[in-house]
């Protein structure tokens, strides 16, 4: 208790150290950022998802799940607002539990959590949070290897979605420069699949390379993961800054975040000839570099990411970078029913700079790092306001596995909409989407606004 | 009562339009001249009428600087519906032949994206103005012809003609020419029409509920658009304006975007 209080103390202490050094700066004539208000807004979604093929890890092939999402928001003062969202989860899975929790740290999914708890200062220049929170940083569209201040959660793996953390933010916006720096008492990692789940990774990959190197076929067994534990150097920090007018026409982003793997490394250790494996989360170093511009009609982006891992028992060291571009045709006369085609295009690479040491005794999970080589894109067909359409693709260079995902949306009202998607998924079974060729899948989705 | 007839006339003969020969260039700059502020904070509620008699609502806050010897900043924000909630477009202008800088917030990925000028002529979030006419008309880009005089309602106006001049202007506008009535007491432009690069007429502006909402400066409380081709119209009406508090730069810098509407 006495640790995390100091933990939350370094987190606040350094943040508004940050946030008085540039409020001086700041004027403190009327700003327009006054007034806020109390609203009240949210959504209820519904989803059916049927599965084509049963798993080997899962026979559920019928899902229905519904979010309720409550957004709420009141002024404390002129500049200070509070953010709560509520959110409640219920389906036939058993991917959301029953339960209340708040830290997001557990293995699965809680039946209600506060995916949002944030209380803000808005000056003039300044605005500084604190809470649970979650950030986007990068220039990507449909992948941003910056992008790593929150953890993930893949329990329905196509519908990954980033777990809010508790945290405190300083932001400065300048004229030329805005910076932002976070700091992250508690680690989150990646809430992955459980065994029972038709996303988990199969073993039998492992079960091979491992035997290879032992001359022998072990039992496999997985223990608790280890969390980094609650040191008082437990906290994660990232600073960005961010240019919108540096140079005319062009946004930069320089970005450091020193933190832990949120997806973490495999530990083996072997015991009588059962292999135990534990997951730990390595401490690593990430600079990042990004920039967007247009040419023309076209957008364009980029970004890459140095990733240094304190030690290199545990993993690599690589650079993941990322080009990609947009453009959008408006009215086509072809097709009249057509008021706009949006096309994002993105290719995604990886070298790895040094490699773990040889007799390291760390392997990858299986997950992430899964667009080493890989085009990315996206296209997106608007008929009206009320319907559109979307076709989104991964497809990676060297195995040639794939998803690929169709999806037609139709909102008769602001407060409806309706959604049918398939999704698809291919590639040699060893293989990164290839592994979950037997989970293609449709789904119905109707989502309330309130 | 001679003396204030001399003064009248003295007014007359010095003020700038009077001065100089009336052309369309010379009116539009005179109704520039006289109703650009600053500065300007206001909140809008739209209504759009699909073919089929459909309405919807969206509600809206707009801040926008003149700058001068640079082009406008206009940040706008919606607060309503909620599935648009606080998404925001930030647009910098800037001087021919740069192209405008422009971002779009979209809180569901939390991103600030910067986006291409070149949809200038697009429609604005699904209604029936495009992108330029959200903009505040640009002088360099368009010459301008009186194309004569109607009196409505005992009131005078002129019907100037706007036609792009500039390539990078006729590459990007939707419009092949525009009409403007503009009245002749208060310089303000009251209806345009809107021709299509085809030369059709495509749609049809109307500014009424008109106040004088600072010494000379007029603005239109209720802007109607209708589209005569999709037989559609959007409504915008003004229910909040400030031109006098202080808009910091800051509310006009990319970061800035992210931020929860504020004067709602």
């Amino acid at each position: 208790m006495v640790k995390r209080l100091y933990q939350v103390s370094l987190g606040l202490a350094l943040s508004a150290a940050f946030s008085f050094s540039v409020f001086a700066q700041a004027s403190s004539s009327n700003s327009g950022w006054s007034q806020l208000k109390e609203t009240f807004s949210g959504s209820l979604e519904t989803r059916y998802v049927g599965y084509e093929n049963r798993s080997i890890h899962e026979s559920t092939q019928h899902v229905l799940e519904s979010t309720l999402s409550i957004d709420w928001s009141k002024s404390l003062s002129d500049n200070v607002l509070l953010e709560l969202t509520p959110v409640f989860y219920l389906d036939n899975e058993g991917s959301s539990g029953k339960d209340w929790s708040f830290d997001e740290q557990g293995l699965t999914r809680s039946g209600a959590t506060l995916d949002q708890v944030v209380l803000s200062y808005f000056g003039e220049r300044t605005e500084f949070s604190v809470g649970k929170q979650s950030f986007s940083w990068g220039k990507g569209d449909l992948y941003s290897p910056v992008d790593k201040i929150n953890a993930v959660d893949l329990i329905d793996l196509p519908n990954s979605k980033k777990l809010s953390v508790v945290s405190v933010s300083s932001q400065y916006i300048g004229d030329y420069f805005s910076s932002q720096l976070i700091v992250i008492p508690d680690f989150i990692p990646n809430r992955i699949p459980n065994s029972d789940n038709r996303w988990t990774r199969r073993t039998d990959r492992l079960t091979r390379a491992v035997s290879a190197r032992l001359g022998f076929v072990p039992d496999i067994r997985f223990e608790p993961r280890r969390l980094p534990n609650e040191a008082t150097d437990d906290s994660q920090y990232g600073f960005r800054l961010t240019s919108s007018s540096l140079r005319g026409g062009w946004d930069f982003e320089l970005s450091y975040f020193q933190g832990f793997s949120a997806q973490g490394v495999l530990e083996q250790q072997l015991d009588l000839g059962t292999l135990a494996l534990t997951t730990v989360y390595p401490r690593y170093d990430e600079f990042g570099i990004g920039f967007s511009t247009t040419a023309g009609e076209f957008e364009i982006h980029g970004e890459v990411a140095l990733h240094l891992t304190k030690n290199h028992d545990f993993d690599e060291d690589y650079a993941t970078s990322l080009i990609g571009s947009r453009y959008s045709f408006y009215g086509v006369e072809l097709w009249q029913p057509v008021e706009e085609i949006a096309i994002t295009l993105e290719y995604a690479s990886e070298n790895v700079n040094r490699h773990r040491t040889e007799d390291s005794p760390f392997l990858s999970t299986g997950f992430g790092r899964a667009l080493s080589n890989s085009l990315l894109g996206r296209v997106d067909i608007k008929f009206s306001e009320e319907m559109s359409f979307e076709f989104g693709t991964f497809y990676n260079l060297n195995r040639s596995d794939y998803s690929a995902q169709l999806k037609a949306t139709h909102r008769p009202s602001d407060s409806l909409e309706f959604a049918a998607s398939v999704e698809f998924f291919g590639g040699p079974s060893d293989s990164f989407f290839g592994e979950w060729s037997n989970n293609d899948r449709f789904a119905f989705l109707v989502t309330n606004y309130f | 009562m001679l003396t204030k007839i001399i003064l009248a006339l003295s007014i007359f003969a010095f003020s700038p339009v009077a001065s100089a020969e009336i052309t369309g260039l010379s009116i539009m700059q005179e109704q520039k001249q006289r109703h650009d502020v600053p500065q300007e904070f206001s909140q809008k509620k739209m209504t759009l009428e699909s073919a089929k008699g459909k309405v919807k609502h969206r509600r809206m806050i707009n801040y926008t600087r003149s700058l001068e010897n640079q082009g406008n900043k206009t940040l706008l924000k919606f607060l309503e519906p909620t599935t648009i909630h606080n998404v925001g477009l930030l647009t910098w202008e800037q001087a021919d032949p740069k192209e405008d800088d422009q971002w779009l917030y979209l809180p569901a990925s939390k991103k600030i994206k910067r986006i291409s000028g070149g949809g200038k002529s697009n429609s604005f979030m699904g209604t029936d103005f495009s992108f330029e006419d959200m903009r505040p008309e640009n002088l360099q880009t368009h010459e301008y012809e009186i194309l004569g005089e109607e009196d409505i309602d005992g009131l005078k106006y002129w019907l100037v003609q706007a036609l792009p001049t500039t390539r990078k202007e006729k590459k990007a506008s939707g419009y092949s020419k525009r009409i403007f009535w503009v009245r002749q007491d208060i310089y303000f432009t009251v209806k345009v029409e809107f021709y299509d690069r085809k030369k059709r007429l495509s749609k049809i502006g109307l500014y009424t509920d008109l106040e004088e909402v600072a010494d000379g400066v007029w603005r239109s409380n209720v802007v109607s658009m209708e589209n005569i081709k999709r037989k559609t119209r959007t409504s915008l009406i003004t229910n909040q304006r400030d031109l006098v508090t202080p808009l910091s730069d800051a509310v006009f810098g990319t970061q800035a975007l992210k931020r929860p509407p504020l004067k709602n």
